[in-house]
């Protein structure tokens, strides 16, 4: 990541652009006090490239609403819900803290057409494998 | 493209013995199963293998969960069905999804026999957008008689071979789970840790981040009961002027916590218990919350709303025995 330029921050949280891969970096907390500057610099990215990067390393705090709009930059929110139309966007999150990957498996939204999670090297799938019927949380 | 709007069927089969219970189940999956349907049998080991002799090759197109490990929890269970029924849908159709759910009620106390039966409940409303067709068999051999009765009262119908007609015991729902929700909560004992949160969000996480510390509640659990507190204090926030009071203590295997709102008043008996999706729903932060924390219980009376959460304290065993098994396991 390089060429940090913040497009947004307030001191809770800090959001910057990052160049290669192209997409932005978070950091700090997201609730309903800075769930405006969130979507806003997201928003930003939603209209770039075919493939959005967003790191998540330096996320203290990221609440459902916040984890949605990140997750909905896919544009999977759009028309069907969760059906895919084929006019998602690629979407890869790096970094997840693993309390947000455990929120993402809760959900269902781990599985969001054109929503990646990138696992770092050795780390144990935390997903159940098998079909859905297997699911036992 | 239209979705099957009020599709959910929600049926109880009380059944004497084996064949009764093949007499009333086989046909509903087995015709799933010739129509091409998603079909699933959540039940218990027993009858998993009574169902496994008598599909024969069949058998191997239905999916299957052993009913004690299928949604240890009733938030759970309800987020499980409705997973597996999204997980059946296509893009370009709604499919209809049959679901054999058989509650465990063996060594379960009253407090849990009560929040399974209110779940019965609750299905009629939470799911009632999905295009499932559900059976719950009970158990007239090992089940007692008042669970029986209140299965006719939360189901729509029964079935009984091939038989399949409408509960003249069925109730409404919300009357039904308003029913259940008697039990007083835990009073916090003196010497609970107290918050006054007045909206600040942050300042409620350090205060559950410092208790669940004091408790000996760190990691992953940690963060996990942070994320469900700091839920139930921005869905306060965002309907009354907050002046909640919060109190955190330990009692014996977990850690409560316990939000009291004055001039609240919480009428939706099914409030956190509707499944969050990627377009925002009312109460969903509470959904998380009720999927992360072993117990949410909310009581309204004259001067406000109680909001109690339970997660297990760091006694837990079930964790310990995994390690890396993230929460909830």
């Amino acid at each position: 990541m390089s060429n940090d330029c913040a497009v947004y921050d307030d001191g809770v949280l800090r959001i910057t652009n990052t160049d290669d891969p192209p997409g932005l970096a978070i950091a700090g907390e997201i609730d309903e006090s800075t769930y405006d500057g969130l979507v806003s610099a997201l928003g930003k990215v939603a209209h770039g490239p075919a493939e959005i990067h967003v790191s998540l390393g330096g996320v203290s705090y990221c609440d459902l609403a916040g984890l949605r709009a990140i997750v909905c930059v896919t544009g999977a929110d759009r028309g069907a819900g969760w059906k895919a139309d084929g006019d998602t966007r690629r979407v890869v999150l790096h970094e997840v803290p693993p309390q947000l990957a455990t929120v993402l498996r809760i959900v269902g939204w781990d599985s969001t057409p054109g929503l990646a999670v990138d696992q770092p090297p050795g780390s144990p799938d935390p997903r159940v494998a098998g079909r859905p019927g297997s699911v036992a949380w | 493209m239209s979705r099957v709007e009020g599709a959910f069927e929600h049926c109880a089969c009380i059944y004497d013995d084996d064949d009764q219970f093949l007499e009333s189940v086989l046909p509903f999956l087995a015709g799933g199963l010739t129509l091409g349907e998603p079909v699933l049998a959540v039940t218990t080991p027993a009858n998993l293998e009574l169902l496994g002799a008598a599909l024969g090759e069949r058998s191997a197109d239905v999916d299957y969960a052993e009913s004690a490990f299928f949604g240890r929890r009733p938030p759970r269970r309800v987020a499980a069905f409705y997973r597996y029924w999204k997980g059946g849908q296509d893009s370009s159709r709604d499919r209809r999804v049959r679901i054999l759910a058989e509650p465990v009620w063996a060594g379960r106390s009253p407090r849990e026999i009560t929040a399974w039966t209110r779940m019965e409940a609750a299905l009629n409303v939470t799911l009632a957008s999905t295009s499932i067709s559900m059976i719950c068999p009970y158990d007239a051999r090992t089940t007692d008689a008042h669970i029986l009765a209140d299965a006719l009262r939360t189901h729509p119908a029964q079935v009984a071979g091939s038989r399949r007609s409408p509960s003249p015991q069925y109730a409404d729902p919300v009357a039904f789970a308003r029913s259940c929700d008697t039990r007083p909560l835990a009073q916090p004992p003196d010497g609970a840790q107290t918050f006054g949160f007045d909206g600040d969000l942050r300042g409620l996480r350090r205060f559950i981040v410092g208790s669940a510390d004091a408790h000996g509640v760190a990691g992953d659990r940690a963060d996990m009961l942070v994320l469900a507190v700091s839920e139930v204090g921005a869905y306060l926030k965002s309907r009354w002027p907050a002046s909640a009071t919060v109190r955190a203590w330990e009692q014996p295997g977990a850690i409560v916590c316990d939000f009291r709102q004055p001039g609240a008043s919480i009428s939706d008996p099914f409030l956190g218990l509707r499944p969050a999706g990627l377009v925002p729903g009312d109460g969903d932060g509470l959904w998380l919350a009720n999927q992360i924390c072993d117990w949410m219980d909310i009581r309204s009376d004259e001067a406000g709303s109680t909001i109690q959460l339970q997660i297990p304290s760091s006694h837990d065993q079930e964790m310990a025995a995994q390690p890396g098994t993230r929460y909830p396991a």
